[in-house]
């Protein structure tokens, strides 16, 4: 009956608003790649005494994690309370099975017949419909059944939220949110110095001279642009924006004749900045068509990272303008606005850590840690904002992104879950030795964090602190499709060994099994891949070959096996979207992930290989190797529990019953 | 616009852009000012082409750092 009641509360939309229910509130920290071993270890140490508080007050568990342990699958069965087979969220890559060709696991594919479509005046295209991007998760998120019964609910960068779903409750999101270009990061870096590679940077490389514009023999002028999102009134509907497809902005950089100071002006404003500086955050408009009828609002930081004698300076991916969003990125989409009138501008791309520049080289790591300590300043006046809005019975979320980065960064130089294991591939001996320890520090920040707010809750409030999974070494990667293709699975046209699947190398006549994503393997299945050939009575035991030699697979460098485990998601998920999800998940074993070719859907020579990015962390492999943590001020029963059930469990704190489709059960009972 | 010799076409293109493209040609060490447009027409197409078909996705995997 209560489930009956919620639901016509959430179809009745915006009535009257309900008498919320007298409970206490709910408070959650969600900390995005916290590993309960380190956590253990640290707080045996002393040093994280917040948590060994909560620990001895309340509970300490491990939380299981989704199959895979990928953030944006983790992430959709805490909001929904279901697994991958109900919310259809599998990997961060998935496959369309007509074209084989990897696409994006956050946006729903567009419909036959509801392409874009657009009216052309001379050398524009005005948008007259169709094409609309859609969030690809399923189920109902838990807020809008607690914003139906009458719960304030504030969320803040919530993973997996973008496209914006509709809702009435206050969400922010978070990772998977875009920049202006529409992607997920592309930074600037202006110099004078010729890179001798610039075709795998992520970055715009902006490569001119300084000037002598004030003819006193000094150089100390640079002119460039910057680069906004795409010019899509110049764009035919559908047309991906090619490299000098968006929309720009002058930037010039004044050099100080004497001091290392520069004065860089872009858009509305300007900033001086001194080497190894950021400057505050600068809005830049962009015309989109002329007379100013359709402009967007961006907003970029940029970095000295060094004015002479070597030029070298970085602009942030340009942000969608909380104050003036181009793109809906809250709901209800003024959210954003009110966030940025009480804390002012903020990075709005889902994940802000520049990780690229560093993964670039362009960045050391010194460079890369003073971008995060911008970020985590931003999450500190965000959180600070949830609990002076947090009155008794309400529900707050609040996301942290920055362990969760600085793990997949930085473990090359020391790992804190296995101390005593070798060093890594990516090691670099100067850098580590300043850096080593920065993992853990990031972990006593995270405490602090903690400490800070817990003295700002309500007595009563009901805290819990959870990680959607936990943490490792990246070591060695495994080239699935390469594997595929030596065990005879995966064949190649015309007699080769390497290639790719887009790009039509692989001979599907003869293939009965691919990888794409970062741990999904394929059937080549007849009657929903448009070439399949494996017949459903030979599912299930080419299904068990697989799983059995996967398992089996020794990598003959290390002699260890480098798959803990593959599930058949048949057997794994339930749902109404099970159909849609890979065939088999391989779970890699500690030290081991897929390689950036496989989840590409490309064949690689090696079946393995060293890695050697400075990417170097990872938590892409078996589910039971990377559980997340679990801490509650109140004490439980039980443990064994998993992502799927806090939802749940926060809603049976209200007295209210699962959402449809959720299959995880509450804490408290 | 277009003369058909064999397996090549002649393309009419303006006198004077002719005579830019060949000083190009000459300083970037181009044996003549035929290839140096086959590389540039090359080059381009290749944005309009692709190479791998998955640029969408490889770009968006890559600004979240989980690929190179």
């Amino acid at each position: 009956m209560k489930r009956l009641l919620a639901l016509a509360l959430l179809a009745a939309g915006c009535g009257s608003a309900p008498e919320p229910p007298d409970v206490p509130g709910v408070f959650v920290l969600g900390v995005d790649g916290m590993d309960p071993t380190i956590l253990s270890r640290m707080a045996e140490e002393g040093r994280m005494p917040a948590f060994q508080r909560l620990m001895e007050e309340g509970t300490f568990q491990i939380l299981g994690t989704s199959i895979p342990p990928q953030s944006p699958v983790a992430w959709s069965s805490f909001i929904t309370g279901m697994d991958p087979g109900g919310h259809g969220v599998f990997d961060f890559v998935h496959r369309d099975p007509q074209t084989y060709m990897p696409v994006s696991s956050a946006v729903r594919p567009v419909a036959e017949g509801d392409e874009p479509d657009a009216l052309n005046l001379g050398p524009y295209y005005l948008p007259i419909g169709g094409g609309e991007t859609v969030n690809n998760r399923g189920g109902t998120p838990f807020w809008d059944y607690l914003h139906a019964a009458g719960v304030d609910v504030e969320v803040f960068r919530i993973p997996g939220n973008y496209p914006t779903p509709e809702s009435d409750a206050k969400v922010l999101g978070g990772m998977g949110t875009v920049d202006m270009r529409g992607g997920y990061g592309t930074y600037t870096w202006y110099t004078d110095q010729p890179l001798l590679d610039t075709s795998d940077l992520k970055a715009d490389v902006q490569l001119d001279a300084l000037r002598d514009n004030n003819a006193d023999g000094i150089p100390e002028t640079f002119i460039s642009t910057l680069k906004g999102p795409p010019d899509l009134f110049r764009l035919p509907p559908g047309q991906e924006p090619g490299h000098d497809d968006y929309l720009t902005s002058r930037v010039t950089v004044t050099l100080d004749p004497e001091e290392d100071v520069a004065l860089v002006a872009v858009g509305d404003g300007q900033a001086l900045i001194a080497e190894g500086e950021w400057s505050p955050w600068i809005t830049v408009p962009f015309e989109g068509l002329p007379a100013h009828m359709a402009d967007m609002v961006g907003a970029v930081r940029f970095y000295a990272k060094e004015l002479r004698p070597k030029f070298q300076l970085y602009a942030s991916p340009v942000q969608i303008w909380p104050e003036d969003p181009a793109q809906t990125i809250s709901s209800p989409a003024e959210f954003a606005q009110e966030i940025h009138a009480r804390i002012g501008g903020f990075y709005t791309q889902g994940l802000p850590e520049e990780t690229n520049a560093l993964k670039d080289r362009l960045f050391d790591d010194g460079d890369y840690l003073s971008q995060v300590h911008l970020v985590q300043g931003e999450t500190q006046r965000m959180l600070d904002l949830a609990l002076t809005d947090f009155a008794p019975g309400d529900m707050s979320f609040v996301y942290m992104s920055d362990l969760d980065l600085q793990c997949h960064m930085l473990w090359r130089h020391h790992d804190p879950r296995f101390p005593l294991a070798p060093q890594h591939p990516a090691f670099e001996p100067a850098l580590a030795a300043l850096y080593a320890g920065e993992i853990e520090r990031i972990y006593e920040h995270v405490d602090a964090t903690l400490a800070h707010f817990r003295e700002r809750l309500p007595p009563d409030t009901l805290l819990l602190v959870m990680s959607d999974h936990g943490f490792g070494p990246e070591v060695r990667t495994f080239n699935l499709n390469s594997w595929l293709r030596d065990q005879g699975f995966l064949v190649l046209r015309d007699g080769k060994r390497t290639g790719s699947i887009a790009v039509g190398d692989v001979d599907w006549s003869q293939t009965r099994a691919y990888g794409l994503g970062f741990n999904g393997l394929y059937l080549n299945l007849q009657g929903r891949e448009a070439q399949g050939i494996v017949t459903e009575e030979q599912v299930a035991p080419l299904m068990r070959e697989l799983q059995r030699g996967l398992e089996a697979w020794i990598d003959p460098q290390t002699g260890r096996r480098g798959i803990y485990q593959v599930d058949s998601t048949r057997e794994v998920y339930s749902g109404r979207r099970v159909a849609e999800a890979p065939d088999l998940i391989l779970g890699y074993d500690l030290g081991y992930a897929g390689s950036d070719e496989s989840t590409l859907g490309e064949i690689a020579e090696e079946v393995v290989a060293d890695n050697t990015s400075r990417w170097s962390g990872n938590h892409l492999g078996a589910a039971p190797l990377f559980p997340g943590v679990l801490l509650t001020n109140r004490t439980l029963g039980r443990a064994g529990w998993d992502l799927t059930d806090l939802p749940v469990s926060i809603l049976d704190h209200y007295g209210l019953p699962p959402g449809e489709g959720m299959v995880g059960e509450s804490l408290f009972r | 616009m277009f003369g058909n010799l064999g397996n090549t076409v002649k393309i009419k293109l303006d006198k004077d852009l002719v005579a830019r493209l060949k000083r190009v040609a000459d300083v970037a060490g181009y044996a003549t000012v035929e290839e140096f447009i086959v590389h540039v027409l090359e080059r381009e197409m290749t944005n309009f082409e692709g190479t791998d078909g998955d640029d969408d996705i490889r770009d968006k995997l890559r600004g979240l750092g989980y690929i190179s």
